[in-house]
């Protein structure tokens, strides 16, 4: 069976993270991508801190069990723990099915071994809020590339089913990087298409608004996620300027009032 | 066939000097606005100028009836002075409320569009916002937070208001042309209603240049 749980980034960067994430890599499908693209927006800004406060809630709490136990009990309840997982699941639904998951496991064993170091501080910082938000801007992205490659490959079906078949097609079927029904060569990516290798060939077959619209979406998923880096400075003078305007809005409809 | 209406639906963007002008008009100073890079970037400020006469072009190009247009701007509350708001802004520099007062000399009507109470809401949470900045880092942080959050509730109560306005003030002939911030998520209660022409793409604004002079 595929292993559908992928380690992130951050996993591999601080293996001394205890209640690691396991994140479900696979589970997207249903073919919702703008209204999963709106959502996002609306929904990271309060999932990160929701998971970590349920982690740091967790890990205040270990801290002080562990201080009142001696040390063999604490051990002993250690072993005990050993193989036992909680599992937690973030679940975002469209009429009852399941659109986008983040499953999370956590290890008591793990977690009571880390409150027994008891290092000041907590390892659920902003670099781990900004993991989190980066797994869930890939799930949409994950999608989005899903769909695009879908309505390329109807594309291709259809130009396939004719009785001539374009030549560039022809060389695309010769080359391997489709095959007859239409599908994309495997690891193909929209990256690969829009600007890649095969930018040149697939420009001449791959209507120009199907080109532009792949573009505008990348450029979306950049903003989106750059979005989340915005620095405090520019969202200060955001504020300010829009407080500015509706200052002036309103000291006029106070002046008709 | 589908025969709703039009409706031109334009995304705005300001530029940091309009940003300047509208701050120093409340007295503020921005946050780090001498150390920023961003306020003098001449490419930037001349991308976003650039997006506004894109603007300008493509409505020329779409040949509108100017005395059936019925304009509806972002913040912009049912009050009475609805235009001497607009020619308030525009003096500060608002190329978004320098085009609505051209296109008024033209003969486009201008239309109160938010509900006040709620801008007076929206102000309220921006103040409690602007007045953790100071404090710390850490309690700005979670304001911002409650900010976004609260925020969200009242731009939905804003959109279901400004689309009800739309709908119900438009008349038979009558094209709205709406400029909206990218806050807003007016589409799935204008759709059911109208064809909605974007005039330019709404949505990232990363090559502002491309997107409008393409």
């Amino acid at each position: 069976m595929k292993n559908i749980y992928k380690k992130t980034p951050l996993m591999r960067a601080v293996p001394g993270l205890f209640s690691p994430l396991h994140i479900m890599a696979d589970i997207l499908e249903g073919g919702k991508a703008p209204a999963l693209y709106k959502f996002t927006t609306a929904f990271l800004p309060s999932l990160g801190p929701g998971i970590l406060n349920i982690l740091l809630d967790m890990e205040k709490h270990s801290r002080k069990v562990i201080a009142f136990m001696k040390p063999e009990e604490r051990e002993s309840l250690i072993k005990e723990l050993e193989g036992i997982t909680v599992e937690m699941r973030y679940v975002v639904k469209d009429k009852g099915q399941a659109m986008l998951e983040l499953p999370i496991s956590i290890s008591p064993a793990e977690v009571l071994k880390n409150a027994a170091l008891n290092k000041a501080g907590s390892r659920y910082n902003n670099e781990m809020q900004e993991e989190i938000n980066k797994i869930f801007v890939s799930f949409i992205e994950k999608e989005i590339q899903r769909r695009m490659k879908a309505a390329i490959e109807n594309f291709f079906k259809t130009l396939l089913a004719r009785p001539r078949i374009p030549a560039m097609l022809k060389e695309l079927l010769s080359r391997g990087w489709i095959d007859k029904e239409g599908r994309l060569a495997e690891g193909t990516t929209i990256q690969d298409l829009i600007s890649g290798k095969y930018a040149r060939v697939f420009k001449d077959v791959v209507p120009q608004e199907l080109i532009n619209e792949a573009l505008i979406i990348k450029e979306t998923m950049k903003a989106c996620y750059e979005g989340e880096d915005e620095d405090d400075g520019s969202v200060v003078n955001e504020t300010l300027r829009e407080k500015g305007i509706l200052e002036i809005t309103l000291g006029e409809v106070a002046q008709a009032g | 066939m589908n025969d709703a209406p039009y409706l031109i639906y334009v995304p705005i963007l300001h530029t940091q000097g309009e940003a300047r002008e509208i701050i120093a008009s409340i007295g503020g100073r921005g946050a780090e606005a001498e150390k920023s890079p961003a306020f003098s970037v001449v490419e930037q400020e001349k991308a976003i100028r650039d997006m506004w006469d894109g603007i300008h072009a493509k409505i020329r190009e779409v040949n509108l009836t100017y005395t059936s247009v019925r304009i509806f701007q972002d913040a912009l509350p049912v009050c009475g002075r609805e235009e001497r708001i607009t020619a308030k802004l525009a003096e500060k520099g608002s190329r978004n409320h320098q085009l609505i007062l051209e296109l008024m000399k033209k003969g486009a009507r201008l239309e109160g569009t938010e509900n006040p109470d709620l801008l007076v809401k929206e102000y309220n949470y921006m103040t409690q916002l602007l007045e953790k900045v100071s404090v710390s880092h850490q309690s700005y942080k979670d304001a911002l937070q409650e900010y976004r959050d609260k925020n969200m509730k009242l731009m939905e109560q804003r959109d279901a208001f400004i689309a009800a306005r739309i709908k119900n003030t438009i008349k038979e002939q009558e094209t709205p042309l709406v400029f909206m911030s990218l806050c807003h998520q007016l589409e799935k209660l204008l759709k059911p209603h109208f064809i909605i022409d974007y005039l330019i793409y709404r949505l990232p604004f990363k090559t502002v240049r491309d997107i409008y002079n393409a």
